[in-house]
């Protein structure tokens, strides 16, 4: 019988890298996913660099811990304003200003839920962002002239004071209407103002249809409403370990319902809605809500990361959801770092490729999502406002990215020696010169070669010589801040030891 | 070449990269001096000649000198041809006749053996056509390890490296006759 070189000769292929999925073990899993991957991009079929963070906004002196985008339709000479609360204060930042002007001082709690609105003041519409907090209460920044006002919620029945000054932790809003949960004194009940009213909480007597009111939905269980999110058509109201769907359009219809499943407790910080999906972290994993049946997305597509969070911190996880992707900040113990007291690690979930990946490298305080960019603060600079996921960064805020792509252990369908490996690519960089390293790791060794990438497009070939019966495949950043991506793909051959048939 | 040139070079014709010679180093230096050695024995045969004194017993130590078989031993005072042979260690050599070959000055014409390449700047001492050769035979050896496909591949790589030495053969060695007149390479008076 002839003797045949292809005999002897295989190869695998990464298609198109995906992201990371660890539910199959670290062995012998679709090679199209990363059994370790950080800061990396796969988006259009792209390995390539994750984007990195500037500072965008003017620096404040203290921790940020609320930023919104405040459009005001009514100015359309200036429309565009940031209101962040820090330091007791209310601040607002206009497009090139070289500074956040005080608008308010003397709150106490710096974490405010805000919805947009709009009321009337003097005669004219004018665009109001209402924001509170479990603390200070209500409060409207008025988009005229950015005054900031109080607005003391009290519920009258007739003469009768039925709620006094409430004080709400989230506010949503839905069927015209602005809904608050989150005062410690009611926590199983739902508040609502009168339609087209934000200020006015009260029933009407004669026109109920037209009041405000409370939906009361005690479960006895030490459980409170920790979040309210619009949702599609409908209202989610979530405790700790079950979802509540509010539906209806006026007081004579509105009914609450549970959701089926539970996967509880869930942290309201990390609660976000893309499409027909609302994302959540619980102590299970992350949660997801698809608007009939609340479920655990993907278990253990992420084992590792989730198998390792800093207990007791979950409380500080944040999230934000944008252009299709849940990005969630939270704590994971790391190896060289045993006194890990922030978030840092961001789980991005693209929702309409159903990918994870992970980025490394940030202590992510807060996500902001404003007008279709991401902009956080970081544990180390609180007062520091930067773009998350800038496209011309390259750098996170000057610090090299590392990313790196691991694929799982590789027995190829074969339990042989496999050997003289061959990878082959095509890659770009930003700059001329800039090294990535790709490594051969088998049971027996680690083989890493470097290659220096161009600004022009260029085919590779590297052959690393390794051994072994198992096998993973790496590439890494090197140690230069620059952005490079690998295009369609990347192709591995090898040969046997003994003859496969 | 030096070794480090045929190493390279071997590394290339392998397709293996240069980068990673600290792995193929200790092999290739191996697989050299076996292909280096057996050209010079098989091949290049180079010969050279000694002055000794046999001891009480007919006996000459040659530890250190790198003889590798005798092709006459002549005693010095009388000219005359000696039976000899080299001991089974390699370190001696019995020269034949009794009492009157003790304290005998011999002189004998051996093949010799030359050092190993241990260094990188060194240089085979064979001729610079033929270090190619070289080249070839690490690369039959390291084929020969791998499976069927490689061991197939590393024949090529042997018959290259012996047409290369083939050309290095004096005349009348083995197959290799002189056409002009064949009577010369047949009445030579030759120890092979």
């Amino acid at each position: 019988m002839a003797i045949k070189d292809k005999d002897y000769e295989s190869s695998f292929v990464i298609p198109e890298p995906k992201g990371v999925y660890q539910a199959q073990g670290d062995t012998n899993a679709n090679v199209s996913y990363a059994y370790i991957a950080e800061n990396i991009r796969t988006e259009r079929g792209l390995l390539a660099t994750a984007y990195g963070t500037t500072n965008k906004l003017p620096a404040l002196g203290y921790a940020v811990e609320t930023l919104e985008r405040f459009y005001r339709r009514n100015r359309p000479d200036d429309p565009e304003v940031y209101v962040a609360a820090a330091n007791g204060m209310i601040l607002t930042y206009t497009s090139g200003d070289d500074a956040w002007i005080e608008r308010r001082i003397g709150f106490t709690s710096n974490r405010w839920s805000c919805v947009t609105y709009e009321a009337v003041r003097n005669g004219d519409t004018v665009d109001i962002l209402i924001m509170s907090n479990a603390s200070d209460g209500m409060i409207a920044v008025y988009g005229d002239d950015l005054s900031v006002e109080e607005k003391p919620i009290i519920v009258m029945n007739g003469e009768d004071v039925t709620y006094s000054n409430l004080k709400f932790a989230q506010l949503g809003r839905y069927a015209e209407r602005i809904w608050g949960i989150g005062d410690s004194r009611y926590p199983d009940s739902i508040f609502y103002s009168k339609p087209y009213n934000p200020f006015d909480w009260n029933p009407d007597t004669d026109v109920p249809e037209q009041g405000g009111g409370v939906v009361n939905h005690p479960t006895w269980d030490g459980e409170s409403f920790v979040a309210i999110t619009p949702f599609g058509g409908y209202l989610i109201a979530s405790k700790q370990s079950t979802l509540y769907e509010v539906r209806g359009t006026d007081p004579s219809n509105f009914q609450i319902s549970a959701a089926y499943g539970t996967d509880g407790p869930m942290y309201g910080t990390t609660i976000g809605v893309d499409r027909t999906l609302m994302l959540f972290l619980s102590r299970a994993g992350i949660g997801m809500y698809n608007g009939s049946t609340l479920s655990l997305l993907s278990k253990n597509a992420l084992y590792e990361t989730m198998d390792r969070r800093v207990p007791g911190l979950e409380q500080l996880a944040t999230a934000c959801v944008c252009n299709h992707v849940y990005y969630l900040a939270l704590a994971v113990q790391e190896d060289d770092d045993p006194e890990v007291t922030s978030n840092n690690t961001v789980i991005e979930f693209d929702t309409l490729r159903s990918t994870f990946m992970i980025r490394k490298g940030l202590n992510i305080k807060d996500f902001f999502t404003i007008n279709g960019e991401i902009y956080c603060t970081l544990a180390e600079e609180p007062y520091r406002i930067v773009k998350y996921n800038d496209s011309e960064s390259v750098t996170y805020s000057g610090t090299i990215i590392h990313s790196v792509w691991e694929t799982p252990w590789l027995d190829l369908g074969k339990r042989v020696m496999k050997r003289d490996f061959v990878v082959r690519f095509t890659a770009e960089a930003d700059q001329d010169d800039v090294p990535i390293n790709v490594s051969i790791l088998t049971d027996t060794r680690l083989k890493m070669r470097s290659v220096m990438l161009q600004r022009h497009r260029k085919d590779f070939r590297l052959k690393i010589q390794n051994k072994g019966v198992r096998v993973k495949l790496r590439i890494e950043s090197g140690k230069r801040a620059a952005g490079w991506r690998i295009f369609g793909g990347v192709q591995v051959e090898y040969t046997y030891d003994q003859l496969q048939r | 070449m030096t070794l480090a040139q045929i190493m390279r070079l071997a590394l290339r014709q392998l397709d293996e990269d240069p980068a990673d010679i600290s792995d193929f180093r200790d092999l290739f230096i191996e697989y050299l001096n076996e292909g280096y050695e057996k050209a010079v024995r098989d091949y290049l045969r180079p010969r050279n000649t000694f002055q000794f004194v046999t001891d009480d017993d007919g006996v000459i130590d040659i530890t250190g000198i790198p003889i590798d078989s005798i092709v006459s031993v002549v005693a010095d005072d009388f000219g005359m041809a000696l039976h000899a042979s080299m001991g089974p260690d390699g370190h001696s050599i019995k020269v034949y006749g009794g009492r009157n070959a003790a304290n005998l000055a011999v002189t004998v014409i051996a093949r010799i053996r030359f050092p190993r390449l241990e260094k990188d700047v060194e240089e085979p001492r064979l001729p610079v056509e033929t270090h190619m050769a070289l080249v070839d035979y690490i690369c039959y050896r390291y084929k020969l390890t791998g499976n069927l496909a490689k061991q197939s591949q590393a024949q090529a790589f042997l018959a290259r490296y012996q047409e290369a030495l083939q050309r290095i053969r004096y005349v009348g060695q083995g197959s290799v006759v002189n056409h002009q007149n064949l009577y010369s390479a047949t009445s030579r008076r030759s120890p092979w």
